[in-house]
């Protein structure tokens, strides 16, 4: 592994990166929770960075990839942060390579690794599986487990989750519906007092 | 008679216990809207050459729409069932309409699902408002892979989580 810098027991791919990195909970993140990603993220991060232009419409997809991904270069770059990146050797390539590095990393380095955060629920399921068949302890979650963190650790308040949740409500669809139920309903946590019900449909 | 009555009776409660919920409407449909003096047992009343008998019969959701298999859809077909007929009976062995008819339209309506739509739809199945049966087969493998999700969001919810801060 080429890099001197600390390696965090929870791993998180391009697309949690940028969900979270767009959330208004992406400083508090930064600061308070330790996050490791891959170089094969990483790249991924600049090709969102350089193809989606940043005078997309703001709350486009467009503007949120190129945005969310500039928040979480910037805090790659930025020594101080706790957001480290792994050197994936062999490097994977394809559309998936990003989770495979992910999964990679988890293989080779398997009591080092506790969470996997994925954005894709297909990608979850792929790489639990893996754990099944190779008998390994880490869990994978979606992206709100890292809001879930610091509501849990007390340094946001329930309100703040909730709201957060709501603005990955807006801005992912089903995906994001999905990442957002899977907490509500596993944690459990009541948001009902707190979403603005035209951001659910009506029942 | 009473003998399979009783036996069914033992049945049917045992199910019932599960949670089931039980539907004269389900019932009543059956008999021509004619409900039988034991509907409210889950059973109907039916003959075979061995005389009548009384059947437990599955109880359903009907609260919340589940249709029974014998449920029937109408729809215009055009030339789709001279297709249909002409492929039956030239293909060897003839075809399924009806397999083929229910496998299509599920698969269609997946395709023609909207983000929002799922959404709506699984905020109803949690209100309990559409049958598990329906939102499975609207979701198809998400459904299952929500799932999944909740239940690993349950244990992650039990783990120390103070360790991963800096």
């Amino acid at each position: 592994m080429a890099t001197d810098e600390p390696q965090y027991p929870i791993l998180v791919d391009t697309d949690a990166l940028i969900a979270v990195g767009n959330s208004s909970l992406w400083d508090r993140i930064t600061e308070n929770i330790g996050l490791t990603t891959t170089n094969v993220c990483q790249q991924e991060l600049k090709r969102h960075h350089e193809q989606n232009r940043s005078h997309a419409p703001e709350g486009s997809r467009s503007y949120r990839l190129h945005h969310g991904s500039t928040r979480v270069l910037d805090a790659l770059e930025d020594k101080g942060t706790p957001l480290t990146r792994v050197v994936s050797v062999p490097r994977p390539h394809g559309a998936d390579a990003g989770e495979q590095s992910l999964e990679q990393h988890l293989v080779q380095h398997p009591k080092a690794v506790d969470y996997v955060v994925l954005m894709d629920a297909h990608g979850r399921r792929s790489i639990r599986r893996e754990i099944q068949n190779r008998d390994l302890e880490a869990r994978v979650v979606p992206p709100t487990f890292l809001f879930y963190i610091l509501y849990d650790n007390d340094l946001i308040s329930r309100t703040a989750f909730c709201e957060t949740c709501a603005e990955l409500l807006k801005s992912e669809g089903w995906t994001g519906y999905h990442a957002v139920d899977a907490a509500w309903e596993g944690i459990p946590v009541d948001c009902s007092d707190v979403i603005d019900s035209d951001l659910l449909p009506p029942s | 008679m009473n003998n399979l009555f009783g036996i069914a009776h033992d049945e049917g409660y045992q199910v019932l216990s599960h949670n089931y919920s039980y539907s004269e409407y389900e019932l009543s449909n059956n008999q021509g809207g004619q409900k039988h003096p034991l509907a409210s047992k889950s059973f109907v009343p039916t003959r075979s050459q061995l005389g009548e008998h009384l059947y437990w019969q599955q109880p359903v959701h009907r609260d919340m729409s589940q249709g029974s298999y014998d449920d029937t859809i109408k729809f215009r077909a055009g030339a789709l069932k001279e297709a249909a007929g002409e492929l039956d009976a030239i293909h060897l062995g003839g075809i399924n309409i009806s397999e083929l008819a229910r496998a299509g339209l599920a698969d269609m309506l997946r395709r023609t699902m909207t983000d929002e739509d799922k959404i709506t739809l699984y905020e109803r199945y949690k209100a309990g408002e559409i049958s598990e049966e329906a939102t499975r087969l609207l979701l198809g493998e998400e459904f299952d892979l929500l799932q999944e999700d909740i239940e690993e969001f349950a244990a992650a919810a039990e783990d120390d989580t103070s360790q991963y801060l800096v």
